[in-house]
This record gives C-alpha cells, structure tokens and sequence, in this order.
C-alpha cells in the first residue's frame, strides 16, 4: 500500500502545530509480533492543511453547507470545550479557539489516521466483503460521525450534564442526559433532514432509502454500535479518535503533561502497532498497548489536575447551582404554556410517563438561546447574565438575591485575568478545607447517600456553603451502549484485544489477544468521590460547622470518609 | 359565585361569625389552596392512573374563585422507565407500594405531581401575588426539593395540610404521636378551639411533630389533635424564616406569623368527610379537594366505613354530590351547603331553619337532630321522586 496524504481544513491544533504532516509507520517490530507479512514494513501517512477548497473526502464541506439548518452542529462551533476552565485559568484568548467543534475537527484528523493505519488489515478480516469497493463510503461516514459527535453538548460540556443528573432531566427519554448517547436522536426534525440531506451530498447516493441507511448507521457509530468493530473503536470507545484528540489538545492548551510520551511519538508509536484480528477487532500490540496505557495514565492525571482540580471544581459547583437556579425558574414559569401547547383537550395533558424530557427539551432550548443571542456566545457572560436574572426574581427572597449579586461579582473577576493567580487567590478564601474522599461503595450507595446530606444541607441552609461530590472516572471509559447486562453480570461489547490480563505484563514483543474489558484494572483505579465543602460567604458564614455537620450526617450513615487517597 | 353559593356561603358566614365575634371587622386574608386525588380510568389497568389536581382561591372579601376545571394529568406508567436517578430524593409513598407501584412507578407519580404543582405556582398563582399557599399535604421530598432550589422569599407562606389518614404513617412517626397524646408536654398549643365551631365541643390542638425527612430548619411540621385522634398534620415551609421584632427588644419568631396566618384560614372552615369521619379544613382547600374527589369516571366504589347513626343523612348527601357537579352546580355551594348540614346538629338556629323546610320535630340535643334529620330525609328519599334541588329547599 503506498503512502496516504489528506488534506483538512480548519483543524486548529494537529494542522497548525505541525504535528501529523507525517507520521511514518515502521511496522517491522509489528510485522515480527504477528509472523505476517502482507502489510508493508513502512508506510507514511500524513495529513496537511487543505489549499483551497477543503478535502477529507469533502464531507466538512457537506456538513458546513447546511449549518444553518442543522443548528446544534453551527452551536458547538461556539461552545467551549472545557466549559469555564479556560477562563478560570486565565487562558481566555485560547477560549475561542479551544472550542467543541474544533475538537470534533481534531478528532477527525485522528480518525482519518487510525483508520488508513487500520485499512492495510480489513481484507484479512472477515468483514472484508463488507468493504469491498466500500472504503470510501465507510471512510466518509466514519468522518460525519466524528464531526457530529458532540452535538449534543450544552454550553459548559459535561457541567451542564451534571446539572441534568442532578435534577433528573434529560433529553433523551428512557435515558440520562448524556452527549454521548445518541445524540442525533437529540436533534429536531429540521436537523436530522439537514444531515440527511450532508450526508446524501458527500457520498453521492441517489435514494432516500439509502440516505435513511446511511443516516442510521452514523448514529450508530456515533453510538459505538454499529457491530463493525474497529470503526466503533476509531469513533466511540476507550482509545477512540475522541480521547486521542481531547487529551492531547486539553495538555496543551493548558500546559499540562504529566507521563506521556512526545505527541508525534506517540501518535507514529501508536498507529504503527495496531493490526485487525479476523473477527474485525483491533489488536494492540507491543508498543500500542503500552501507548494506550499511557494515555489512559495521563488521562486519570487530567482528571486530578484539571477537571477535578479542587479550585475549578469550586467555582465549577458555583456555576452549576447558578445554572440549576436559573434552568428551575425558567423552565417552572413556562412549563404549564408548554403542556397547553399538547395538551389532549382542555386541561388534560397526558404523561408517558414523566416530565424529565419535555423540560430537558425545555431547559435546552432556553440556554442555548440565552448564549447564543443574548451573551456573545462566552460561557462567563451566560454565568453572569444568569446572576443578574436570578438577582432580579420578583419571588425569589431578599437574602437569595444579594447572594447571586454576590456571585455574580465574583465571576465577573474572572474576566480580565491572565493567569491562574486570581483563581488561586479566591479558592484561598473560599474552600473551607482540602478536600477529602469518600468510598463509592456497592452501585455507588455511599456517593448517593453523601449526595442527598448535602442536598438536604443545601435546602435547610440555602445560599452559604455548597457542597461539591464528584466521582473519580474509572480506567477504562466504555461507552453504555456497548455494556449488555447478562444474567452473571454486565458484558462490555469488546473492541480491542491487548497483550494479557495484566497490564503490568505487557510488552513490546506480545501480540494482542486478550479481550481488553476482562483485564484487571483494579490497581489503577481510585473507587472514590472527592468531596469538597465551598463557602461563598466567609466572614458571614461558618465553613468549617458546615464541614463538621456534612461530615458527622455522613458516619451517622455509614459513609467512609478518607482524608486522603493520594499519599 | 351564582346565587345559590352565595346564599350559602352568607349563612354559613353568618354561624361562623356567632362563634368569632369579631368576625365581619378581620376579613380573612386570602390565600389559594391546592389539592389532587387519583382514580384509574381504565377498569383493571393499574398502569394508568389520573391525576386531578384544583386550585382554588378566596379573596379578603371571602369570594370563592374555582379554576374553569381541574387539571387532570393522564399517567401511562411505561415499562422501559429508565436508568435510576442518581442522587434524586425518594419517594414518599402516597400511592402504597404493591407489585404494580413498585418504588420507581411511586416516583414517577410524585415527580408528575410535584412538577405540575411548581408549574401551576410559577405560571398562576404567584404571579396574582398571593401569599399563602396551601397544599394538600403532605410535602412530598420531589416537592420539597424542587421548593428547595428556588429560593422563595420568606413573605411567601408555603403550607401542607395531610388530612388523609392513610398518609398519615407518613409523617408521623409513631413515637410522636404517642408522646404527643399528652398535650402538657407538648411546645406549641395553638387555639384553633375557635376556628372550628366550639358547638362541636371539639377543638384542635397542635402539637409538635418531627418527621424523619431530613430537613430541620426550614420544614415544621405539627399534629392536629381532637380526643387523641390525629385530625390532620400541618407542615410549613420557609426557606429564609426571618423574624419579626417587637416592641421591647423581642423577636417574634417566623414560624408563629405562618401559623397564625394558616389559622386566619382555618377561621372561615369548610367540611369534607374521609373514610366518614368529619374533618374541617379551610374552605378554599375544603372546596379543590372535593372537585378532585369527585371528578372523573369511577369504575368501582370506594370502601365505605359505617355511618353513625345519626349522621346518615350526611352520607345521602355524599351520596348525591356527583349529581350536583355533573348538573353544574358550584363546589363553594356544595361544600358550604354540607358544612350547615351538619352544623344543623349542633346549631339550633340552622336546625331551626332545616326543621321549617323539612318538617322536623323539636330537638333538645345534636343526637336527636341528627336522627330526626337522617329519619325525615330517608324517608322523603324512601317514598320515592326524590331529586337533587331537595337540598335547596332544606338548607
């Protein structure tokens, strides 16, 4: 197979930094593992910025044509990857680019590479009659899902999805509000024609029946269950396109990295290792898996430094009550107009079998208007716009008010600062203690627990402290529809295949042939929740009773608590 | 209000106001109150259940304003029902839990009932400025925590009023109630003597509850008592109780402004009957619940507790309540016009009245006007042609 140039448009990270012009793929040690022959010991794959008109098999182009119509899709290019991290850590000139739509850009330029490292082996699969004079079909549609696949994301990305769980909303009935769960059944009417009608332009079909084909198996690879096995590991999986991207973009951007080798390394280290087993399942051998082991090493870190960093999750949980308060009034005021709107006759309005949709549909349509017409698309102006609304609530009593003045005051600091110093200045006033930890427990029963002392703490002393439990993620991130609850227990619809049961055995000499779910992960996992106890009035409020009252409710329960789980 | 309600409505005024002597100076503070039943429209389907919910308000100058008709929120309790809520509060059980209502199903009913009674705060009833709220109770946790997050300012009075005795297990743990038989030792002693005819020689008095629902400061919950039998439960709640200082230096507690202000209601009470044991309620609730009651096609019966005697005219009238809102009749009349009813046992001025339209003898006590009542109206009923204006023309 010869080398493979692309040429993208718009990706603002591995384009602009250089970073996949070309990454050659030595496959001698792979060819060694595998005793096979038929792939080319080296190959170059590359991907450069398009000249003129854009290529990636013209499906940007495709997508970008019916913006307007498939509004969710024109939303991410304004939302903010990591919600309001950027702008508490100073970096609000990287806010506007480090957007979700970037990122799905990213992703796709990940993909196009995962997938041209993976393509030498499909005719030895066997799916290989599947993609026979199919390549292109499979390659393009395998782009749209990449492209597509955070169109379900609110402003504040997985904040907002919190919030969702929190209050027992979602978008999507029968399940919790999440992104990542078929986010195309999301969209309205409007929208899916809008895709349909991309999607029918870029691959060139000529029936409807084909379209609705093509549509259904975007979403499910979006879903990761489209039953072809790599592309479901390229698109939503452990080690898809999706964390490839985000990890290295998210280091970047915030100049955090811990283990991990050198990006370019890593990526040509990566891609050189992978091979298909026959049933179509992506093997990680030698140097993939200890890659993959890696990045999923560096992605506990982030969590630690960066999403669960204690100082953004103070001001992470602030945000999150002010979008709480702020979604419950909107949505209360209208939600009676909304079920007139459907009602069966004359006050009867029918219920199958709750309201959790139609006020997430509600909530969705509410914040995604306010921050793209009224807040110049900049998730702190939302927060603050949400403070000033919430400040002037005819029913909303005296004392609450002032405390979302208050709050909004403190956000506003956020505005002009360039670094992390001001962050750090105000968790310094703020966080009452360190954080401590405590044990999930069986299903999570102690998290749940803790969770509803501090709601109850929450509601018997409103507008004080705040209480922010949030659950360390495990090893190895699944998508749900892949998890299949059988009678033993739940099976994980597998995707990958690693050297052995234990990563500590792996090595760059092992071929991949143990199902990676069954590997025991147990040691690199922490089965803990971090708990940390905010006071947004000092000097007026006491803190630490707080933190002594949450503590003590939480051992008259039952709950574990640990100081710490780091040292 | 049409003419009938109102000429009920004046008398009944006119025998509350020989209990409080000072009742045409005070004009009561209005308030809306808010109340819901259930009932199955499809016979054998537990799956599907309907529930009604009213509002109805009453005005300082004790005008009854009855929504144009009741909400009804038509429940298809699905199979696939979801993956379970994290960290979302449990259900309080006002449907018992049985192989069709497991907790999940229970949840989903009270989260239904819980959103719609927010809505129809935020959309109707704050925005006409009213100022006291009374529930049905009991305040349910989905209710609670969605009460929770929105802060309401503390002039809002938010009250619950259990008066269904099977919910009473609820909210009223056991221990509470037995410690609180003995009204001596109890910390709040509420005269409402007064607000629920003194002829009855029956009063009711508060005393303190402490349900086990985790919340401390900002939900106070009492026992309403009558000869040892709990009468209903009454739950305040208030986000930022703030008080009010006196003259002196002193600090009237928040909590005691609320209850004089649900005692305001009580003083203008109307009459339902649960499992047929009399319950004064305020009017304004009195009236929503017995829309609900009655609304909607009711495949079979409810099991009926006996009758006293005496009081079986009163269950003839039940009998013919779903006649009276099927042919349009007003609940204020409706209510009202059971409330004299059975004020006519105690009150020789009402019984006086009825004794003219219905050819009643004398009678020296509430145990012979009853039986003289329940006889002559079994009787007029017996005989045959008996239609519902019968009622107008008694009382």
């Amino acid at each position: 197979m010869n080398d493979r140039e692309f040429s993208h448009a718009e990706d603002n990270f591995w384009l602009e930094k250089g970073l996949v012009q070309e990454v050659p793929l030595g496959r001698h040690q792979l060819r060694k593992i595998l005793k096979f022959d038929n792939v080319p010991e080296s190959m170059s794959i590359g991907v450069n910025r398009a000249r003129g008109v854009s290529d990636d098999l013209g499906v940007a182009d495709c997508l970008d044509d019916k913006k307007t119509q498939i509004q969710a899709y024109a939303n991410i290019t304004k939302f903010n990857q990591l919600g309001i991290k950027d702008y508490l850590l100073g970096k609000t000139s990287a806010a506007d680019l480090h957007t979700r739509h970037a990122h799905s850009m990213g992703a796709a330029v990940i993909g196009r590479l995962y997938f041209a490292a993976l393509e030498p082996f499909v005719e030895y699969t066997h799916i290989r009659n599947l993609f026979k004079n199919q390549h292109s079909y499979f390659e393009k549609l395998m782009l749209v899902a990449l492209y597509l696949h955070d169109v379900g994301h609110l402003p504040y990305s997985h904040m907002v999805e919190a919030v969702f769980d929190e209050i027992n909303w979602t978008r999507i009935k029968g399940a919790s509000h999440r992104h990542d769960e078929v986010p195309l059944q999301q969209l309205g009417h409007e929208e899916k024609s809008g895709i349909k009608e991309a999607i029918k332009t870029c691959l060139n079909l000529s029936t409807e029946e084909e379209t609705e084909q093509a549509f259904d198996l975007t979403q499910d690879l979006i879903a990761g269950i489209s039953g072809i096995p790599f592309l479901d590991a390229i698109i939503n999986s452990s080690i898809d396109a999706d964390k490839i991207d985000y990890i290295f973009r998210d280091m970047e951007y915030t100049e955090t990295r811990a283990r991990l080798r050198n990006t370019q390394t890593w990526l040509t280290d990566f891609l050189s290792n992978i091979s298909l087993s026959p049933e179509g399942l992506v093997r990680l051998n030698g140097e993939a898996a200890l890659c993959t082991l890696e990045l999923l090493e560096e992605r506990q870190f982030l969590y630690r430094v960066l999403y669960l960093e204690p100082k953004i999750r103070a001001f992470e949980k602030i945000a999150s009550v002010i979008v709480i308060s702020w979604l419950t009034r909107q949505v209360s005021s209208k939600l009676l107009s909304t079920l007139n709107e459907k009602a069966v006759s004359d006050g009867v309005f029918q219920f199958k079998p709750d309201l959790r949709k139609e006020k997430g549909d509600l909530a969705y349509l509410l914040i995604v208007d306010k921050f793209i017409r009224y807040s110049s698309h900049h998730e702190l102006t939302l927060l603050l716009d949400m403070c000033q609304e919430l400040a002037d609530d005819p029913y909303r009593d005296t004392s609450a008010k002032q405390w979302f003045g208050e709050l909004g005051k403190r956000l506003a600091g956020f505005r002009e600062v360039q670094s992390s110093q001001h962050l750090i200045e105000e968790c310094n006033e703020i966080i009452v203690e360190e954080p401590f930890y405590i044990a999930k427990g069986r299903d999570g029963q102690y998290v749940r627990m803790a969770r509803e002392i501090a709601r109850n703490l929450y509601i018997d002393y409103p507008c004080g402290v705040l209480i922010d439990i949030v659950e360390f993620p495990g090893f190895l991130p699944t998508p749900k529809s892949r998890h299949f609850v059988a009678p033993n227990g739940v099976i994980v619809g597998e995707t990958f295949l690693v050297p052995g049961e234990k990563p500590s055995e792996w090595s760059r000499n092992k071929i991949g042939r143990f199902p990676l779910h069954c590997c025991d992960f147990a040691s690199l996992e922490k089965q803990f929740a971090q708990v940390l106890v905010i006071n947004t009035m000092p000097g007026e409020v006491n803190g630490m009773y707080f933190l002594d009252l949450f503590i003590r409710r939480c051992r008259e329960n039952g709950v574990k608590i640990e100081p710490s789980i780091w040292r | 209000m049409n003419v009938q309600s109102r000429e009920v409505q004046q008398k009944l005024l006119g025998e509350y106001s020989n209990i409080h002597d000072q009742w045409f100076s005070d004009h009561p503070a209005p308030y809306t109150a808010i109340a819901f039943d259930s009932y199955y429209p499809e016979w054998g389907n537990p799956q599907r259940i309907n529930l009604v919910v009213n509002a109805v308000s009453i005005t300082s100058e004790a005008d009854i304003q009855v929504l144009p008709r009741p909400y009804v929120l038509d429940i298809t309790l699905e199979e696939a029902l979801g993956p379970k809520a994290k960290g979302t509060s449990e259900p309080i059980g006002l449907i018992p839990k049985t192989f069709a209502y497991d907790e999940e199903r229970q949840g989903i009913i009270e989260r239904n009932l819980s959103d719609f009674l927010v809505a129809l705060l935020y959309d109707d009833i704050l925005k006409r400025d009213e100022r006291l709220i009374i529930f049905q109770g009991p305040f349910s946790p989905k209710l609670l925590g969605r009460l929770g997050y929105r802060n309401l300012n503390h002039d809002i009075t938010l009250a619950a009023i259990t008066f269904k005795s099977e919910w009473f297990p609820l909210n009223v743990p056991e221990a509470n109630r037995r410690l609180n038989q003995d009204l001596d030792r109890s910390r709040f002693f509420i005269d409402i003597e007064r607000s629920c005819h003194a002829r009855e020689k029956a009063f009711y008095q508060l005393a303190d509850n402490k349900p086990s629902n985790g919340l401390e400061e900002v939900l106070k919950s009492w026992i309403a008592v009558n000869n040892n039998r709990t009468v209903f439960i009454l739950e305040l709640f208030c986000q930022f109780p703030s008080g009010v200082e006196l003259p002196g230096g002193r600090i009237k507690s928040p909590w005691i402004t609320k209850l004089r202000a649900v005692q305001e209601s009580l003083r203008f009470p109307g009459l339902v009957f649960e499992q047929s044991e009399p319950i004064w309620l305020p009017f304004a609730l009195a009236c929503a619940y017995d829309i609900c009651r009655h609304y909607g096609r009711r495949p079979f019966k409810e099991p009926e507790s006996v009758w006293k005697d005496y009081w079986e005219y009163l269950s003839f009238y039940e009998e013919d309540i779903e006649e009276m809102y099927r042919v349009g009749w007003e609940t204020a009349e409706v209510v009202g016009r059971r409330s004299l009813l059975y004020l006519a046992m105690f009150s020789p001025q009402i019984y006086s009245f009825v004794k003219e339209k219905a050819g009643l003898i004398p009678a020296a006590g509430e145990f012979d006007r009853g039986m003289n009542l329940s006889r002559a109206i079994k009787g007029e009923r017996t005989r045959g042609g008996w239609r519902i204006n019968r009622w107008r023309e008694i009382i």
